[in-house]
């Protein structure tokens, strides 16, 4: 828990750091959507490297992605074996007692694979190297546009914001409890089913009797400072988009131009 | 020896941008029986170390003795359960940890994960709570619906129940009443004269002065001092350089001596020191 990765932002002084946070959404959407494009093995290659390229200008070490992949890596194994199994397409390459192996399986199970890891490894980039108020106030801006139809922009970036805020808190208030009820003897890994389920409700209820006193406090103290989620407000921190915004959000359009075109012929 | 900690270094979150070392190189040891306090600036690592002492937290570096069972780097003892019956830490807002429907479950929750039977827990419960000033009416009660000062007090008795031989408590004290807190330091007073170890952590040195023998003094992850607590406040400067103030008896006597008085520093209370300055005023 103590090296959680997923959502963390780390604070670097790189290239990708210092993008504009729209930019970098908008660039993450585009490529969530590029990774679905079929382009076989070769499109996914581009992308890698392109992926990777992104790691080393923003500074992170491998190391850090490998541990953002991890608590998922018995999710993807999960989805891998699913597929592997109950695909039934093209030839039979291995057969054992009712086991069937197709080659259209493993090719979808290795692209499967490849997805899921770009696409945790994109994610954990942008969370990574975009701090989760700079995060929010980028999603306001893209989501303004909808302000119109009566969408509500702003609650759902405060929403949004108050959430990534708590986080933080929320696991360290785990840590707390859960060190708390090992001194009373509770053995968090051990034990039999009913001891588990009785070690989970040891932590499970102070947390939320905190988490809900916590939001109470949060709330007050809005209120009593006069919050009004509908009042129009101006901004400390401005964006500016720069010359090294345009520059890569061009290179995030030319990946996904070759992927479509790969994907077509 | 009770406790015994050999260059014991702690880094939390080690090999991360966000690493930070807590603990640089304690040596200490406490014996068996003893009451001990454990102060020092906020941030100076004093929640850190207590927390080897049940092995919450491991040394990243050197080794700690719990009377007998070694905790290091790489092995934890093979029975953690037994070391966490032993020691019973209780954190700074205990209260926190309440979780059952009643406070006679949640009193008994610790002793039972420990093996006791249903009745010896009972039995042992009703007797801490009784100790820790609530009377059989709160056993059937729900802790969620007390007050703040008797939540913590239940949370400790919830630690009281298991039985250790060391008892470890963060600022039990912080945000009691004066009564309350003066009722729970004389109630570990008392088990400490049973011959328990206990260790407090605390920021109100005139609890220092009139409960504890000695004084652990924590600065930047190290033990900085190690002494009788008579001893410490005599240590005006370096307490002050450390932006501790002296027990409230101690700076009173100390700025009747900067006058031309020589009054005793060790004086711990009110009684004996108004003996000793009409003895100087007879002179
Ligand atoms: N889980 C953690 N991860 C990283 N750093 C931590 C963690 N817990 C504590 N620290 C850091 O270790 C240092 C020592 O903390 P510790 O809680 O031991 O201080 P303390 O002496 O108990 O202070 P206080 O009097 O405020 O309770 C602090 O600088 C703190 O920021
Ligand atoms: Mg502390």
């Amino acid at each position: 828990m103590n090296n959680m990765m997923i959502g963390r932002y780390l604070p670097l002084d790189s290239f990708i750091h210092k993008l504009d946070p729209r930019l970098k959404i908008g660039s993450l959407l585009i490529l969530l959507v590029s990774v679905f494009f079929d382009a076989g093995f070769l499109g996914y290659g581009i992308l890698g490297l392109f992926v990777i390229l992104l790691l080393i200008l923003s500074k992170l070490k491998f190391s850090q992605i490998l541990k953002a992949i991890k608590p998922m890596l018995f999710m993807i194994l999960f989805l891998a074996v699913f597929n592997l199994f109950f695909i039934q397409r093209g030839n039979i390459v291995f057969q054992f007692w009712i086991i069937k192996i197709y080659d259209q399986a493993i090719i979808q199970t290795l692209y499967i694979f490849i997805r899921l890891v770009l696409i945790i490894m994109m994610t954990t980039i942008l969370t990574a190297t975009t701090k989760p108020l700079d995060l929010t106030l980028g999603l306001e801006h893209l989501l303004s546009p909808f302000k119109k139809i009566g969408f509500p922009t702003h609650e759902v970036a405060m929403m949004i914001s108050i959430a990534l805020r708590f986080i933080p808190t929320l696991l360290e208030e785990t840590q707390r409890i859960m060190k708390a009820q090992a001194s009373r003897g509770v053995e968090f890994s051990e034990g039999s089913l009913k001891e588990k389920i009785l070690s989970i409700v040891s932590l499970i209820i102070p947390l939320f009797i905190s988490a809900f006193q916590r939001a109470e406090d949060l709330a007050n103290a809005m209120e009593s400072r006069n919050y009004n989620p509908e009042a129009e407000r101006t901004r400390y921190k401005q964006l500016h988009w720069q010359v090294s915004d345009s520059l890569a959000f061009t290179c995030v359009l030319l990946v996904t131009g070759t992927l479509i075109t790969l994907s077509l012929i | 020896m009770s406790i015994e900690f050999k260059s014991v270094e702690h880094t939390y979150s080690p090999d991360t941008p966000f690493a930070y070392h807590a603990l640089k190189g304690v040596d200490l040891k406490i014996k068996k029986g003893t009451m001990c306090a454990l102060i020092g600036h906020t941030g100076s690592g004093k929640s850190t170390l207590i927390q080897h002492i049940n092995a919450l937290l491991l040394p990243t570096a050197g080794e700690v003795n719990i009377e007998d069972v070694i905790i290091t780097a790489t092995d934890k003892p093979s029975s953690l359960k037994g070391l966490r019956k032993k020691a019973g830490l209780v954190f700074q807002f205990p209260e926190y940890q309440l979780f059952e429907e009643t406070i006679l479950k949640d009193v008994i929750f610790g002793p039972k994960n420990f093996g006791a039977t249903e009745e010896e827990a009972t039995s042992i419960a009703k007797e801490v709570l009784s100790l820790v000033g609530l009377d059989e009416s709160y056993l059937e009660r729900s802790p969620f619906e007390l007050s703040g000062g008797q939540k913590r007090r239940v949370a400790i008795a919830g630690i009281l129940a298991m039985e250790p031989e060391i008892l470890v408590l963060d600022e039990p004290t912080a945000g009691l009443d004066p009564q309350g807190a003066k009722d729970m330091l004389d109630l570990f007073k008392r088990i400490n004269e049973t011959g328990k170890t206990v260790i407090i952590v605390s920021h109100d040195m005139d609890q220092v002065l009139s409960y504890c023998d000695e004084v652990i003094v924590m600065n930047k992850g190290k033990v900085e001092e190690h002494v009788a607590t008579s001893e410490l406040f005599e240590k005006v400067d370096y307490l002050s350089s450390l932006s501790i103030d002296l027990p409230t008896i101690t700076s009173f006597i100390h700025q009747l001596n900067q006058n031309g008085f020589h009054i005793d520093h060790s004086i711990k209370n009110l009684n004996e020191l108004a003996k000793a300055i009409r003895g100087e005023i007879n002179e």
